[in-house]
């Protein structure tokens, strides 16, 4: 696949040495529960560049939220590390950010609060993330409902809150899980647009994890494609379209070759 | 406007009802005023005892066991509670002690209360704050275990401290639960306060009743009984009100208020 200066060119600039590096290496992990032990990921290994877009591939229950967890800091791994920006992942850090599969905005608090709270349990300035959340706000068409109640806004809305919270603290990784699978296809289609035009802005690693193949190719620079329980990794597919990516290029030969090859992987998988 | 005077029209007509029932079955089965007074007599009754009566002490009496009790009940219900919810360990050890607490009438044990806290006000706070406790406890543990895990998922992930999980997160998602277990307290404050007048008290609306059956004076109990409700439906409004107000971001809460 040719063309791929498209993608270094939309990485951001003067990003530090190891910032915004995710590597995972040799990562197992087991649950025990009452009726023994389940494997959910066996010995994966892969390397995120700083500023890359990647999603996570895989048939659902398959291990793909566990990664996430890990990354989070939500999890322990039973078995090799993950490591962000260098260091060894052993619990949450400021430089994560999340985006839930819910929007899991309080309902008591307004819009700006919501976002806001990251800062406040981080104890950044709060003078300062203030100012920086009526940006992001902004930036995410928010700015005139931040002071409106989570239960006012639409389901796109409130996960586009949960965007801008997940961004508050500046964090060097974005971590995202199916963030728009609760969404109708319409307003997923629009997300997936202003979720690229914030992420080019921004210019953050994303780990996006997906059970949708469009999606996964629309948005990212990179589609790594995981097993059935346990989880590994069978395909590692750099996405060589340019961006911006608009709506068009998903009609697009260059387009559907990728979602062809990932569905192709996909049958595979079943059997 | 319209509708809100509607509402107000049928409360008003079952009122109305009850008492035509009532004054007509007094004439019709001539049934005595010892056994039961006319409306009018009961009427009669609560303007002597209200103007320059005897009436407003009983009542102030009542209230004030009943509010320091139920503050103290629920306050300590709430409190203790958020303990138990976070602590394993504590939820272990009180929870037997709660069964056996819960499924016994409360009641039961005010000649006991009286026994110990002596036969003023204390014993009767005492009493209210007991009957308080046990509903809003409960409300308190089910409304904290009830919280969203995703909530706690993505506070954990923003690094949120304990206190911040539990005072931002657990306890607004629980109070709803525990507004439903203030609204039956505040129907068991005053059955807490009027039984333990009942026991032994030389004041309170309990005891009016009481002296007034002792002297057959069946108006003074109809209006001892009449002043109780009043209590009541105004304690269920303020804290209905209460919880409209705090607890905005719940839409439909005549559902969710239990009673």
């Amino acid at each position: 696949m040719a063309s791929a200066d498209a993608r270094t060119a939309a990485k951001p600039a003067g990003i530090g040495s190891s910032a915004g590096y995710v590597e995972v290496s040799n990562l197992y992990v087991t649950f025990h529960t009452a009726r023994g032990a389940t494997e959910a990921v066996r010995d994966l290994s892969v390397t995120i560049e700083p500023g890359q877009f990647v999603s996570v591939l895989g048939p659902s229950g398959c291990g793909k939220s566990t990664l996430l967890r890990i990354a989070a800091g939500l999890l322990r791994p039973s078995g090799g590390e993950m490591r962000i920006g260098g260091e060894a992942v052993k619990g949450p850090r400021p430089d994560v950010g999340v985006v839930f599969q819910q929007p899991t905005l309080l309902p008591w608090k307004n819009v700006l609060a919501n976002v806001l709270l990251p800062a406040k349990s981080l104890g950044l300035n709060m003078a300062a993330a203030r100012t920086r959340a009526m940006d992001l706000l902004k930036m995410a068409g928010l700015d005139k409902f931040a002071e409106s109640y989570p239960n006012e806004l639409s389901g796109g809305m409130q996960q586009r809150a949960g965007i801008v919270r997940g961004l508050i603290q500046d964090p060097t990784v974005l971590l995202m899980d199916e963030p728009f699978s609760a969404l109708d296809a319409m307003t997923r289609e629009r997300m997936m647009d202003e979720l690229q035009a914030i992420w080019m802005k921004a210019g953050k690693t994303v780990l996006f994890i997906t059970h949708s193949i469009p999606e996964a190719v629309y948005l990212s620079d990179r589609v790594l494609v995981l097993s059935p329980r346990p989880a590994q990794l069978v395909e590692d597919l750099t996405i060589d379209i340019p961006r911006p990516r608009s709506l068009e290029t998903m009609s697009e030969p260059g387009f559907t070759a990728y979602t062809k090859h990932l569905r192709e992987i996909f049958a595979k998988l079943d059997h | 406007m319209t509708s809100k005077l509607k509402d107000l029209m049928y409360p008003l007509a079952t009122a109305a009802a009850v008492i035509l029932v009532w004054q007509l079955s007094i004439q019709f089965f001539h049934i005595p005023s010892y056994v039961l007074p006319t409306p009018l007599s009961v009427l009669r009754a609560l303007e002597t005892g209200y103007i320059g009566g005897v009436f407003w002490q009983h009542l102030a009496y009542t209230m004030t066991s009943t509010i320091i009790g139920y503050v103290v009940g629920c306050g300590l219900a709430i409190l203790v509670g958020a303990l138990v919810s976070e602590s394993e360990v504590a939820e272990k050890l009180v929870h037997p002690l709660i069964i056996a607490l819960q499924s016994m009438p409360k009641v039961a044990l005010a000649p006991l209360i009286l026994v110990w806290f002596g036969f003023e006000m204390k014993s009767k706070v005492i009493m209210v704050a007991l009957v308080c406790f046990f509903p809003v406890f409960v409300n308190t543990i089910v409304g904290l275990k009830q919280t969203n895990p995703a909530m706690v998922d993505m506070a954990k992930a923003i690094s949120a401290s304990r206190w911040m999980i539990f005072w931002e997160i657990k306890l607004p998602s629980a109070a709803g639960h525990i507004f439903a277990g203030l609204q039956i307290a505040i129907v068991l404050s005053l059955i807490g306060a009027v039984v333990a007048e009942f026991v032994s008290s030389s004041r309170g609306l309990g005891y009016l009743i009481n002296s007034a059956a002792v002297t057959l004076e069946v108006n003074v109990m109809f209006a001892a009984l009449v002043s109780l409700a009043v209590l009541g439906i105004v304690g269920t409004q303020l804290v209905r009100y209460a919880h409209r107000k705090l607890i905005f971001w719940e839409g439909n809460l005549s559902s969710t208020v239990k009673e």
